[in-house]
């Protein structure tokens, strides 16, 4: 350390590697980031501008011409649109019937002393751990014999498996963190558990019902064994359609249109978490399972 | 002490509505899978118990499947595990790190299928690393990764996809290694690499035990990733299991395969729940 401080008229090369160091490691980080990320990105946007007509494969590095004919061919022909429209209906009711199911039990092992509170978390987290296409498999069956297959209802009741434990963790940090003192205060001041409810916990809660609310909303927006096993042929989602350009008919620049009309929103969703939501909720939607 | 027992059925009464359905949906779907695979729940002809399905089960192909799950899995994992380490110090050095952790963060957020036709773009012929390496004149004819026959696309594609997950879970652990047993071995005169080794490292073990089965276990029972990008055969057991219910319709075979991914799960899950109360234990 005492040597440090006396080197600062005559920098030894030990120093002017570390001062160089000091610029080339970020710069470096900055170039895997990009390549890692944003190259991937960069070529699927490439890829649905290259004119289909003019192509784009080995040895050209880029594409040979450039149009927006696959954009218009999927908004046209593929009936895009019907595919948003599916995903967005069904996201927004499973986010709604999410949370109408979460928000007592939520309460319930936020704060109440129930026995075996650790036991029903555990059970609430089944839908996160069972694996996914074994499940949906299965749970396919459940629905079709509810006479539930392919109808907007049974996609919905798959797709809320999903989302409750989202849901429900999200919204039980809510309730944990809402201060018992000033319930007391509510109590003390007359308030009945109605009033409690709308004027305490509501108001208290309502950043982990957006969180938990967004949380959701990708989890459907993403769902696809669900939809592949339950909603096909029927409902049509966008991932159902974009499986379909990736596997059966493969197709590298409707695959790309159709990534990124699914990327975008996904990515301005990210935003908001990351902007707007508090780490806690953020860590107990992800972070320990 | 009445009141309180009361209060107490109540709460169990507001647990019905989510735990109920989880339970109910789940529950129906584990026992109709558990008697298909013994033989009940038949779509073509009689009901019987029996074993036999079990005894089919046990092929070639069902074990050429399982390795295939397995090792994709373990790689998988492994390479995370690898890469997040150094990346995680690194982004601790950077300055405006909270941003950089956000930005590393977005696969998390990204669809499997669409981190399926991201990589596909990337690993094409003409995509980036062919061009790169090429360039660099590493090799002179393209390689083909997507769906080749050792999973080097699907396993790209995985570690791309899960990187962020153990990011999100080992940067908390590094960060909450304690400054001052740092600065310790410092002034004793260890080096970088030997804190990392026998600092960082012990510290940081059970959390990155952690995120491994959990990484572990997310690409094991995968489907999507495997079906687009990953060999034609073998695949993961979710791709046999949906061949030998939909193509095949074979639905007890199919069941037998359910229950062993479920089995599998479980038991790594338990392995997961005993190592996070050992951390917890540790570090009370």
């Amino acid at each position: 350390m005492q040597g440090n401080t006396n080197t600062k008229t005559v920098p030894s090369p030990a120093r002017l590697t570390r001062k160089l160091l000091r610029i080339l490691l970020p710069a470096a980080f900055i170039l895997i980031f990009f390549a890692w990320i944003l190259i991937p990105m960069a070529y699927t946007v490439l890829w649905s501008v290259t004119d289909p007509k003019a192509g784009w494969a080995y040895p050209n590095a880029l594409p040979l011409g450039y149009s927006l004919d696959t954009w218009e061919y999927v908004f046209k022909f593929v009936k895009i649109w019907d595919p948003i429209k599916n995903s967005l209906l069904i996201a927004l009711a499973t986010t709604a019937v999410a949370f109408l199911f979460s928000l007592p039990a939520a309460y319930a092992l936020g704060r109440l002393d129930l026995k075996g509170k650790s036991l029903i978390k555990n059970l609430i987290l089944l839908p996160m751990i069972l694996p996914g296409m074994a499940m949906a498999i299965y749970v396919g069956r459940v629905i079709n014999r509810m006479g539930l297959s392919g109808t907007y209802a049974g996609v919905i009741l798959a797709h809320c498996l999903g989302g409750i434990p989202y849901m429900l963790r999200v919204l039980i940090v809510g309730f944990e963190v809402v201060p018992q003192d000033i319930l007391d205060a509510a109590a003390n001041l007359g308030g009945g558990p109605g009033v409690r409810f709308r004027e305490v916990y509501l108001p208290m809660i309502a950043p982990s019902v957006v969180s938990g609310g967004i949380f959701t909303f990708i989890n459907s927006m993403e769902e696809f064994t669900m939809t592949f096993i339950i909603g096909l042929p029927t409902i049509k989602t966008i991932p159902t359609v974009l499986f379909s350009f990736l596997g059966e008919s493969y197709s590298a620049t409707r695959g790309a249109v159709v990534t990124l009309i699914l990327l975008v929103p996904n990515l301005i969703l990210l935003m908001i978490v990351e902007k707007c939501i508090k780490t806690e909720y953020m860590g107990a939607a992800l972070g320990k399972m | 002490m009445k009141g309180r027992k009361k209060r107490f059925q109540w709460g169990y009464l507001l647990l019905a509505p989510a735990l109920g359905f989880i339970l109910f949906l789940e529950g129906s779907a584990l026992f109709m899978m558990i008697a298909q695979s013994l033989g009940f729940l038949n779509y073509t002809g009689e009901d019987a118990f029996t074993f036999a399905h079990w005894q089919q089960l046990f092929s070639r192909n069902f074990f050429d499947n399982l390795m295939y799950s397995l090792k994709i899995a373990l790689l998988a994992s492994l390479i995370c595990l690898a890469v997040v380490y150094p990346l995680c110090l690194s982004i601790q050095k950077m300055p405006g790190k909270k941003t950089w952790l956000s930005l590393w963060k977005i696969p998390l957020f990204i669809p499997a299928l669409i981190a399926c036709s991201l990589m596909g773009n990337i690993i094409a012929y003409n995509g980036a690393l062919n061009t790169v390496l090429l360039a660099l004149k590493v090799i002179d004819k393209p390689l083909s990764l997507r769906n080749d026959a050792w999973g080097v696309g699907a396993l790209l594609t995985q570690v791309w996809k899960n990187i962020p997950f153990m990011l999100l879970i080992l940067y908390s652990a590094i960060e909450a290694v304690r400054k001052d047993v740092l600065d310790a071995g410092r002034n004793l005169g260890a080096g970088r690499v030997r804190l990392f080794f026998e600092v960082t490292l012990p510290v940081t073990m059970p959390s990155a035990l952690v995120a491994t089965i959990m990484t572990f276990i997310k690409v094991f029972n995968d489907y999507t990733i495997s079906k687009v990008m990953g060999p034609i055969y073998p695949s993961t057991l979710s791709n046999l299991m949906h061949k030998a219910a939909y193509t095949l319709n074979d639905w007890h075979s199919a069941a037998c395969i359910g229950c062993l991914m479920v089995v599998t799960s479980i038991i790594f899950v338990k392995l997961y729940t005993w190592l996070s109360d050992q951390i917890t234990r540790r570090l009370s």
